[in-house]
This record gives C-alpha cells, sequence and structure tokens, in this order.
C-alpha cells in the first residue's frame, strides 16, 4: 500500500524555501542599486514585502543572508556553465571558455554581476565562489605542465582578481568588445604561457551562453530580464 | 552685511566630522580584541564611548566602518611606500618594489592585514590615492614600453590582486620561503614583462623596508600589539 503522507509537510518545505528565495532574491536586487554593505533588514523586507519577523525565521541578520545567497548562485551559475564546457578535453581551452562565459553571463545579467563583484575577495570560503571551475583548472593546468610552476593560489587569485575587476569595468564603463580578451590576455602569459598560445586560444570561438534556467534563483532572475 | 546662517546647521555637520574621526581612531583598539567578522555595532559604540545613534549617522553598517578604517590605514602607508618606490626609475622594478613593501608592511602587523583585506575592491573609490598611484605607474610603464599595450585598469587589477593575495596568504601562512618571490614574478609576467627580465627583478635581495608610520591609525594599531 502506497505510505499516505501528510501533505501539510511538503506544502511547508516549499513556502520555506519560496520565502528563503525571495529574500535572497530582494538582497541580490537592492545590490545592484546600493554597496552591499548598505543594505539593512528595513530594505529587505519592504523590497520582498514581507513583515520582519519572517525576515528573523530565517536569516539572523544581513551579513549572514549574503554568504546564503552568493552559495546559492554559485552553485546554480556553475552548474549551468559547467554543464556547457565539461566535455572540452584539452584544460586550457576549458579554462579559457569557463572564464569567458562566467564574465558574460555576469555582464549580461548584471544584477549578478553587480552582486557577485562586491563579495569579499580573496577568502578562504570557497563554498561561495562562482570560480572554482575556473581555480580547479589552474591547478590541472599546472600539474600537466602548461603553466608555469607556482603555488596554484597565485595563479588562481591572480585570474580570480582580473575577472572580478574585468567585470566591474564592463558593468560600469562598457569598454570595447575585445575589452574581454585583453583581460584574459594578460591573465594566460602570467600563468606562464606565450604571446602565441595566449592569442591562439583566445582566438578559438566559444559556445553560447547558457540559458538560465526557469526554476531557482536563477529563474527569477531570468523572469526579470525578460 | 555676512550672510547669517544657522549656526545648527554648521555645529550639526563639524559633530558629525569629530564622531567620524572619534569612532575611526577607537577602530584600532577595537579590532585587537575580537576577531574582525565578530564585531558587532554595540562593540564600536562602547569603544568609542558613542551611542549607537550616533554610529549610525556616521556609518550605514559595521562592513562600511571597517571599510573606511582599512581604507585610512591604507592611505597611511602610502608614504613609506612611495619613499622608497620614487626612487626606482625603472617602472617595472618599481612596481615590484612597491608590491612587496605593501605585502610586507601589511602582513608584519597581521592585525593590519586582516583589516586591509576589508577595502571595498574593485566596487570601492576609485579615487583612493593609492589607487591613483597604481594607475599612474601603470601607465609609465605601458608609455616606456616596460608593460603590454593594455587598457590601464586591467594592469591597475592585476597589482591589487596580486597584493590582496600576497597579504592573505600571508595571514594564511600558505606562506613558504620565496612566496613573495613567486607572487612578484608572476605579476610582472601577467603584466607582460618577458620571462628574463620578471626572474632577475624578483630575485633582487630586498631590504629597503620602510618603518611603519608612527601615528595615524596605523600607528596605533602598531603600539597595540608591540
Amino acid at each position: 500500500m502506497l505510505k499516505i503522507q501528510d501533505h501539510r509537510i511538503r506544502v511547508a518545505a516549499s513556502r520555506r524555501e519560496e520565502m528563503q528565495n525571495s529574500l535572497m532574491f530582494s538582497l541580490l536586487a537592492l545590490a545592484s542599486e546600493v554597496s552591499i554593505h548598505e543594505i539593512d533588514v528595513d530594505d529587505i523586507i519592504k523590497h520582498a514585502e514581507v513583515s520582519r519577523g519572517s525576515f528573523y525565521k530565517y536569516f539572523p541578520s544581513v551579513q549572514a543572508l549574503i554568504p546564503a545567497l552568493a552559495n546559492q548562485l554559485a552553485h546554480e551559475l556553475t552548474a549551468e556553465i559547467d554543464a556547457i564546457t565539461h566535455q572540452i578535453p584539452s584544460t586550457a581551452n576549458r579554462l579559457v571558455v569557463n572564464a569567458k562565459l562566467t564574465m558574460r553571463s555576469l555582464a549580461k545579467h548584471k544584477i549578478l554581476g553587480n552582486f557577485l563583484i562586491q563579495l569579499p575577495w580573496p577568502t578562504q570560503n570557497t563554498e561561495f565562489n562562482v570560480f572554482t571551475n575556473i581555480s580547479s583548472d589552474i591547478e590541472l593546468g599546472i600539474k600537466e605542465g602548461l603553466f608555469a610552476k607556482m603555488p596554484a593560489s597565485i595563479g588562481c587569485n591572480l585570474l580570480v582578481g582580473s575577472l572580478i575587476g574585468g567585470i566591474s569595468v564592463i558593468l560600469n564603463k562598457s569598454p570595447s568588445t575585445s575589452y574581454e580578451n585583453k583581460v584574459l590576455y594578460q591573465a594566460l602569459i602570467g600563468l606562464g604561457l606565450d604571446a602565441k598560445t595566449a592569442d591562439e586560444l583566445l582566438k578559438i570561438p566559444s559556445p553560447a551562453l547558457p540559458v538560465l534556467p526557469t526554476t531557482g534563483l536563477l529563474g527569477k532572475v531570468a523572469a526579470l530580464d525578460n | 552685511m555676512a550672510k547669517i546662517t544657522n549656526h545648527l546647521f554648521t555645529d550639526d555637520k563639524k559633530r558629525r566630522q569629530w564622531a567620524r574621526a572619534r569612532i575611526l581612531s577607537s577602530s584600532a583598539k577595537l579590532i585587537s580584541t575580537k576577531p574582525i567578522s565578530d564585531i558587532k555595532v554595540e562593540d564600536v559604540a562602547a569603544h568609542s564611548e558613542m551611542s549607537r545613534a550616533s554610529f549610525y549617522k556616521c556609518f550605514r553598517s559595521v562592513e562600511d566602518f571597517l571599510n573606511a578604517s582599512a581604507k585610512k590605514s591604507s592611505a597611511e602607508l602610502l608614504k613609506p611606500i612611495n619613499s622608497v618606490g620614487s626612487t626606482i626609475s625603472d617602472i617595472a622594478l618599481r612596481t615590484a618594489t612597491k608590491t612587496r613593501i605593501g605585502i610586507r608592511m601589511m602582513t608584519s602587523v597581521p592585525l593590519l592585514g586582516r583589516l586591509m583585506l576589508k577595502t571595498e575592491w574593485p566596487f570601492g573609490d576609485a579615487r583612493h590615492k593609492g589607487y591613483r598611484d597604481i594607475q599612474n605607474d601603470i601607465a609609465a610603464g605601458i608609455a616606456q614600453g616596460y608593460f603590454t599595450d593594455m587598457p590601464v585598469e586591467i594592469g591597475v587589477n592585476l597589482v591589487i590582486s596580486a597584493l590582496r593575495v600576497g597579504v592573505q596568504d600571508a595571514l594564511n601562512s600558505n606562506h613558504t620561503e620565496g612566496y613573495e618571490t613567486e607572487i612578484v614574478y608572476t605579476l610582472l609576467l601577467s603584466l607582460g614583462v618577458d620571462s628574463k627580465r620578471a626572474d632577475e627583478i624578483s630575485k633582487i635581495p630586498f631590504d629597503q623596508l620602510p618603518a611603519l608610520p608612527k601615528n595615524g591609525l596605523v600607528g596605533k594599531i602598531v603600539s597595540l600589539v608591540s
């Protein structure tokens, strides 16, 4: 016999998730307008149109909401990009495509970019890192001898720092379309590639941007774009 | 006849500046009492002997306050850094040396380094003098052919990334002998200096560490730990 499940448990769980998502989404939306450190609980509950009690039921403070949102976004976005890039066999090429797609996604969906570039960096906390795919490719590349032998942290952070800085410039100053390649070129020669190899890698056309899913936080972002 | 202004307004403004200065100068002692991430508004208020309301008149949040303290201390480090930097005419060597001094100074007192990592970047203030200094060096390096011909911000981001990684890794003691040499080498490569010259510069023995400032916020932090 089919086990009878109390539907109330299921409904309550999905409501809780919906409430958390909507609080996170409010923070994301507000972060595009002001610095994340200037946002307080009042701003969030006003934007989300919920009571103060609902906020504090899930998060003790805005400071606690920031990593929760970062974690969720990083998780959803890396999954989308990884689905496209995981089948590229060459480490260097995969690294470049991962970096390009990340940069472009964050520049296209400004709301994502504006939030993610404000996160503390560099950080020991790898959980809310949208750049985990990139970091692991650099570690692999150093092991394979593609890149100069160096502590992986230096290579990863120099590239990630360039990406964060690059995204910030793209969002705020709309530079020419070759800007992305210029950022990556400097980072690649920093990893020890010679100029010719770096140029060739950057010339390989990259696949189309992932289409945002309809569910989760990215679903809300996608709905906003339409 | 002189225009009559309401003294209440000018007093209010002066008082706010005075309160801001007072809260900022109490930050040295405060960050030595507990981990930076655990600091609450109540702690700041108690240490500066100001009310919560006064705090919120000057700063939006604890993060905002920490960012202001970090900016103030980094501005204080510029003088000693430039006193050595301005004596070096080779721009590649100058950039390398200044980066090194920056990392060393910030990590010689771990408290100072942890505070520095609180500086907002790249969302932060591009008018900060430290930022402009790096900008000038990179622009001169590009003009004189030391560095790749690239948009200046890309170079600035690379230098800032190297600084932040250096400080972060030294504080978390993933720090081996020669770590700084590797950071400087990678930084120079990424700026477009050829590997032979980058190797030479990064291996030049380094012994010109200027003294940390004795006054200001940095002076207070130093005196607390020594």
